[in-house]
């Protein structure tokens, strides 16, 4: 039994060390620091996992309605450039 | 082993119905559950409006019509006109934030995670004081870029808007407040922080939802006391599982609440054991399908034109394509044991991710770990792709309207998708926004589609011919409550017009049935852990056939995605694309 504890008490261990050490390392190095420090200046929540759970999501939807709504009434002149 | 359980699954003929299914299987009780708080939803929602709404909408959608025929941009009179009704929520009227008070999650924190669940006064005083200084600068330079916009406004109006270059140079200016104006709303919600102390109403929301589910225990033949005696302790693994997903370093990577709720509850069944009080309450399946029912409420099918024909060639047509190759490629090429572990994985990464896992592995009837390991795989998949793909996109150079459509057609998670999005700037972040959204609605559909092909063709014998009646007979039910209210709300939204937004988008769904759908996930996700083993889970990543099933599914939906975005938007309507 103490070792089925020991084995929770290692178990809960190696998550704090990913919590609260390696993922912090992570966000800092070169590659990924951009975009996180984006998120974070822009308060999004990366843990959404449904529309419905996304303010941004209905400002997109909104914003991109309203476009649709005036490329119909406008001729476009020249097309874009991928 | 699986091909074994496979094979005692098949369908054998019963050919018969009864009556009392309505009230002995779980699925009818999901139903049933789920329905009641959408109708009590619809009732303490629609016969409370905010104030004027209706007024305010029309007099909106008369100043931006106005000023879409001004002007060839949109002036500031359009965008304060939209501001003036994009603020409106029935969620937001006292009656909302009641609801919201009772149903809240544990909040976000960064150093102490006790600041989730309580904030005293000074605690608070501080975190707004500290947010004082970048809100009062950004009142500032919101000012004066409204100053600016103004001026180059009037000098485009004393052409009579028909001078390009001025009408050009006003758009830029109106463009560059908007920005300032929301960098401000952001700065300004920091100095709003409220102290609080969430215990109470956690527990109350405790005791509720256990009371909530016992309803249907006393006909489930489960334990109604064993239920009720267990409850408590899944609840605190669920509540656990979100204070650790709120940590900030975790939200930025998308780890969030359901995949600490899996592994808090795998630790423990798998060191000490779940204690055997709370295997009574271990209702998995009763949680996740009347979530399910919740979150077919929120499948409103008018959003699927909300970007127009290439946003559905994207979403709609690459997605479902991408989801049967990659079936195909795990049955014929891999050779997967487990069919249910390939369709779960294969519609987890086409589609959306772990929404997508859920309903489809209720459909299907896959096992738990299977779910898990689809869940796992995404959650990391997703992080990596929220970083690599927005880093590539910019540094190719590539335009933000293929980007976002690429980032919206390709990355699991909805939060991911708007994170990687945001790093293309805000036309890359709402074309990828609304590309997800448009593939969330998706859902219902393909779960529909993946329950009935099971019953017809995956749970039989080879060559045998299921009848119709018995395809009905062996339908996972909850499908239906599914479908249904996604049907029903979508009719209803698509009724009430301009309020439809405002008072079932904002008001029933995202003020009651989400809430409600998300504490029912995360309770069906402990569970999962609770009542998971290591042993199992490993023999269905034997190989490693998920993950190369997962990677080469990616591959191809990469490509088909961008593709079909350079296509759509690039060849086909370019003019959309140029107003974006």
């Amino acid at each position: 039994m103490i070792k089925q504890w020991c084995r929770l008490a290692l178990g809960i261990g190696a998550l704090g060390l990913v919590i609260f050490l390696v993922l912090p390392w992570l966000r800092t190095l070169p590659g990924i620091r951009p975009v996180m420090d984006v998120i974070a200046e822009e308060g999004i929540d990366a843990n959404v996992y449904f529309y419905t759970g996304s303010e941004e999501v209905a400002r997109a939807e909104r914003h991109v309605r309203q476009v649709l709504q005036k490329v119909k009434h406008v001729p476009q002149s020249c097309p874009p450039q991928p | 082993m699986a091909a074994e359980n496979q094979t005692s699954e098949i369908v054998v003929d019963r050919g018969k119905w009864e009556w009392s299914e309505l009230w002995k299987k779980e699925d009818w009780w999901a139903i049933w559950l789920g329905c009641a708080i959408l109708i009590a939803g619809l009732f303490i929602f629609l016969p409370r409006p905010p104030e004027g709404m209706l007024e305010k909408i029309d007099k909106a959608e008369a100043i931006m019509a106005a000023e879409e025929a001004r002007a060839p941009f949109r002036t500031i009179e359009w965008h304060q006109g939209n501001d003036s009704t994009s603020g409106l929520k029935a969620r937001n009227e006292p009656h909302g934030k009641t609801i919201a008070r009772w149903l809240a999650f544990p909040g976000r924190w960064s150093s102490n995670p006790l600041e989730s669940i309580y904030l005293d006064k000074e605690g608070a005083e501080a975190r707004n004081a500290k947010a004082m200084p970048a809100f009062e600068e950004a009142q500032v330079k919101t000012k004066a870029a409204l100053e600016e916009a103004k001026q180059a406004q009037e000098m485009a109006a004393g052409a009579g808007f028909t001078n390009p270059e001025l009408n050009k140079s006003a758009a830029t200016a109106i463009s560059a407040w908007r920005k300032a104006r929301e960098a401000e709303k952001k700065a300004g919600d920091k100095t709003k922080i409220k102290p609080y102390n969430k215990l109470p109403y956690l527990v109350g929301a405790m005791v509720l939802f256990m009371l909530f589910f016992s309803i249907g225990t006393k006909f489930l033949n489960i334990s109604t006391s064993g239920f009720m005696k267990g409850f408590w302790f899944i609840f605190l693994l669920a509540v656990l599982a979100e204070i650790i997903g709120n940590n900030s370093t975790l939200r930025h990577y998308g780890f969030g609440s359901i995949i600490w709720a899996i592994l808090g509850g795998m630790l423990i069944s798998n060191t000490v054991g779940t204690p055997n009080f709370v295997k009574p309450a271990l209702q998995t399946e009763y949680f996740i399908k009347t979530g399910l029912v919740l979150l077919g409420a929120e499948i409103l099918f008018s959003k699927l034109v909300a970007i127009g024909i290439p946003g559905i060639f994207v979403a709609w047509v690459v997605t479902p394509t991408v989801l049967c190759l990659t079936y195909w490629f795990g049955q014929n090429v891999l050779k997967m044991e487990s069919k249910t572990l390939n369709m779960t994985v294969s519609a987890d990464m086409s589609v959306c991710g772990v929404s997508a896992a859920i309903a489809t592995a209720a459909a299907c009837r896959a096992k738990k770990e299977e779910l898990t390991i689809a869940i796992g795989m995404s959650m990391l998949f997703t992080a990596v792709m929220m970083i690599a793909m927005p880093t590539f996109i910019v540094a190719v150079g590539m335009h933000p309207v293929l980007g976002g459509a690429w980032i919206g057609g390709t990355i699991d998670a909805t939060g991911a998708v708007v994170a990687a999005g945001a790093f293309l700037g805000e036309t890359g972040m709402f074309v990828a926004a609304t590309i997800k959204m448009i593939q969330n609605v998706l859902i219902g559909i393909i779960a529909f589609s993946v329950a009935v092909y099971w019953c017809a063709k995956v749970e039989c014998a080879p060559d045998q011919k299921v009848s119709p009646m018995e395809i009905w007979y062996r339908f996972p039910k909850f499908v239906l409550g599914f479908i249904g209210a996604s049907i029903v709300f979508s009719i209803i939204f698509t009724s009430m017009g301009g309020a439809g937004e405002v008072m079932l988008d904002q008001g029933v769904l995202r003020g009651l049935s989400r809430p409600c759908r998300e504490w029912f996930f995360i309770l069906a996700f402990a569970s999962i852990g609770l009542s998971s083993d290591f042993r199992e889970m490993a023999h269905h990543f034997k190989g490693g056939k998920p993950a190369i099933l997962y990677v080469c599914g990616q591959s191809l939906n990469l490509a088909l995605t961008l593709l079909a975005a350079y296509v759509m938007f690039f060849l086909v309507f370019p003019n959309i694309t140029a107003g974006l």
